[in-house]
């Protein structure tokens, strides 16, 4: 596809015209947003409901002037930037290529195979982005200094670091996360699986901020209560949002972590999720995608203990309020969101969604 | 008996069921010593004991193999699996990565069995001939690596074939030094084994410029996958570019399969007899068996189906004697494994994207 020439100067109207797009998007009266319906039910595997949460409740169509100003503050400006999507959040095109033009006029974009349409119907809409079929093309026309952002695993990262440095582009790369809720000791049970589950069902937990652990203070009476009632949430739930298709891959991951869990604790197994509980955690293991979570008991105090071999890839911490136990996560994870339970999925729109790494990966020792 | 002597007692049936599987005299039937050892560990290994629970197997009344639960591998990461206190532990290997608390354990109270076994299929699959071989190891010697199951099994081939030396120093290869000593071992006409890991002959194919020729007689094993340490290479590339390096024919390139959580390993043959083989194909020894499992029920399937790998590892006595991984697999009518791929290892598994999705068009 040919670049497009007609580009704004101003980051921040680049920007917004990214989250007017947005809105059509988001909205089943036009034309744009039946469209994304249509092509993302088709190709991103959740079901229709699924996508309809998604494009009505998770794709960012709004921002304050404060949300804009740090959004494009945490931008390096610079005269073209490379955007290489992952496919896990259907949505997520939108917040890659706002940040790609915060960044710079130009900016290239390298669709995921699996679930290209919102990078399409953006590319289509928006003056100064074009598509570029491969990692290759997309470096391509860089130069020193200009910026690759690549969104994926962390082995998909360590593929691209040498190709840019090589270039002398400068890599922005947002690996492999997951998000950690925390249910302090003064929490309702009750009122936090609910929230918990609200936070699992959008993208069919695929999504970089997804709970894959929840830690309850107390012991593990507790979290087996808190286990149950996110089970029962998610039945809810899953009744009026079904879980979509899985690939063969999550769906082998999914079945051995129930097995490895039947073994070690407990399961709760409903038709759209998994809820593992670790009554006596020795080392924590997250959830795999697909609304699965882990349940274990944990003091505050214990924290540095059991979760410092995850920290590094701790996107957002979700909790009921100040609990203890959620900073104590939060301490740990310094570069993580911190939420509200049952808001994890809907961050400000004050920059990436993952803030672990905002400083080129490539000039970093990782 | 105590738990010590119970152990002793299987381990003493397990080493003579290798030696006599392998001499093709009368071996104990594989069922009923596998349900022993099932047996033994329900009684000191509580997540053996909770898979059998789970599965509503009751001890006393197992008799086939492929009924056995078995543990996928990740319990070994989240709990201890051992029958024996840890004071008793003779060794415990880990899977690799430099998260401590990630890494899988398997804890050993008497490794001389996975000794027995370890030697045994090798002398078979790697050295039948009986030839005399020196030993070129492109992995971390077992003292500095000293958790490493692959760096133990290397360090007994060198004891069994004479000196070995070893060229990777935990982070290098040490290129020059194996340049050297291939050039001896070549003008001295010496045939040499070398061996060690997929992501160090990678790292030598891409170094080396020119060949580096072996003697005729001499083998290669590789193993293991590419941890992130390397490019990817697939089997029957990596096999032609080592063949292509040392001057063999690609059916001496032999892979090994292994892991931490089993005791026992896997050969593709070709070393034995030159045989042409596919490069995904493996043979387990007797006292191994392997069936392919459903990917969502983890059931065991009919041989010919596509499943994913499940071992029942007669020399896993004092931990767990059936281990279920992700990689897939289709297991043939005479035992052997068509290994299909293997699994990207260790969570978290968070956002991901295939790297093919990423390198190539669309």
């Amino acid at each position: 596809m040919a670049e497009s020439h007609a580009v704004v100067a101003d980051p921040v109207a680049r920007v917004r015209a990214v989250l007017e797009l947005g809105r059509r998007l988001a909205d089943p009266s036009q034309e744009e947003g039946r469209a994304a319906r249509r092509r993302l039910t088709a190709e991103s595997g959740l079901s229709p409901e699924g996508v309809a949460l998604a494009l009505g409740e998770h794709l960012e169509t709004e921002a304050s002037d404060e949300e804009l100003a740090r959004f494009v503050g945490r931008a390096a400006p610079c005269s073209r930037a490379a955007v290489v999507l992952s496919a896990n959040v259907c949505t997520g095109a939108l917040r890659a290529i706002a940040f790609g033009l915060a960044t710079a006029p130009r900016v290239l974009v390298k669709p995921s195979r699996r679930d290209p349409s919102l990078a399409e119907l953006l590319a289509e809409a928006l003056p100064g982005v074009s598509l570029v079929p491969s990692l290759e093309a997309a470096l391509a026309p860089l130069a020193p200094g200009e910026e690759l952002h690549v969104y994926g695993s962390d082995e998909t990262i360590a593929v691209a670091a040498p190709l840019a440095t090589a270039r002398g582009v400068v890599l922005r790369g947002h690996g492999t996360g997951f998000g950690v809720a925390a249910i302090g000791r003064e929490a309702s049970v009750a009122g936090a699986a609910e929230r918990l589950a609200r936070d699992l069902v959008p993208f069919d937990g695929r999504g970089c901020l997804s709970p894959r652990l929840a830690l309850v203070e107390g012991d593990a009476e507790r979290a087996r209560a808190l286990a149950e009632a996110t089970h029962r949430a998610l039945e809810r739930l899953g009744g009026r949002i079904p879980r979509g298709e899985a690939s063969a891959a999550e769906r082998r991951e999914v079945a051995l972590f129930r097995r490895t869990h039947e073994v070690v604790g407990e399961v709760f197994v409903g038709a759209h999720h998994v809820v593992a509980l670790d009554p006596e955690p020795e080392s924590l293991a997250p959830a795999p995608a697909l609304r699965a979570v882990t349940v274990a008991p944990l003091e505050a105090a214990r924290v540095p203990a059991r979760l410092a071999a995850l920290a590094r890839w701790i996107t957002c911490v979700g909790d009921e309020g100040d609990s203890e136990l959620g900073a104590a996560v939060g301490s740990l994870a310094q570069h993580a969101r911190r939420s509200r339970l049952g808001a994890m999925q809907r961050p400000p729109f004050d920059g990436p969604v993952d803030l672990r790494r905002q400083v080129p990966t490539n000039t970093r020792d990782r | 008996m105590s738990q010590a002597a119970e152990s002793a007692a299987l381990h003493a049936r397990v080493r003579r069921f290798i030696d006599e599987s392998l001499a093709g005299t009368t071996a104990e039937a594989f069922d009923a010593l596998a349900c022993d050892v099932a047996r033994y560990q329900a009684r000191y290994v509580p997540a053996v004991a909770s898979a059998l629970a789970r599965a509503g197997l009751r001890p006393a009344e197992l008799d086939r193999a492929d009924e056995l639960p078995a543990l996928p591998t990740d319990v070994f990461r989240l709990r201890r699996v051992a029958a024996h206190p840890a004071v008793d532990d003779a060794r415990v290997f880990a899977t690799s990565g430099t998260t401590d608390a990630l890494r899988g354990r398997h804890p050993f109270r008497d490794l001389e069995t996975y000794r027995r076994g370890a030697m045994a299929w090798a002398e078979r699959m790697l050295w039948p001939d009986g030839r005399r071989l020196r030993v070129v190891l492109l992995a971390g010697d077992e003292a500095r690596a000293p958790e490493s199951s692959l760096s133990y099994m290397l360090a007994r081939f060198a004891d069994h074939l004479g000196q070995g030396a070893w060229f990777w120093d935990g982070e290098r290869l040490d290129v020059g030094g194996l340049e050297r000593c291939l050039t001896e071992v070549n003008q001295a006409g010496e045939p040499a084994l070398v061996a060690g890991t997929s992501f160090a002959f990678v790292h030598l194919c891409d170094t080396v410029r020119g060949a580096l020729p072996l003697p005729p007689g001499s083998r290669v094993m590789q193993t293991g996958g590419f941890k992130g340490r390397s490019r990817e290479v697939a089997a029957h590339e990596l096999r032609g570019a080592v063949a292509r390096l040392f001057a063999l024919a690609p059916s001496v390139v032999v892979a090994e399969y292994g892991m931490t959580e089993l005791s026992s390993q896997l050969y593709q043959p070709g070393a034995a007899d030159g045989a042409r083989e596919p490069a995904t194909r493996y043979l387990p020894p007797p006292w191994l068996r392997v069936d392919a499992a459903d990917p969502l029920t983890l059931a065991t399937l009919p041989r010919g189906q596509e499943g994913i790998a499940r071992f029942v590892d007669l020399a896993n006595v004092d931990s767990a004697i059936a281990v279920q991984t992700a990689d897939r697999v289709v297991v043939s009518g005479d035992g052997s494994v068509d290994l299909l791929g293997r699994s990207p290892g260790a969570p978290p598994r968070g956002c991901s994207l295939a790297l093919e999705h990423l390198l190539t068009d669309g």
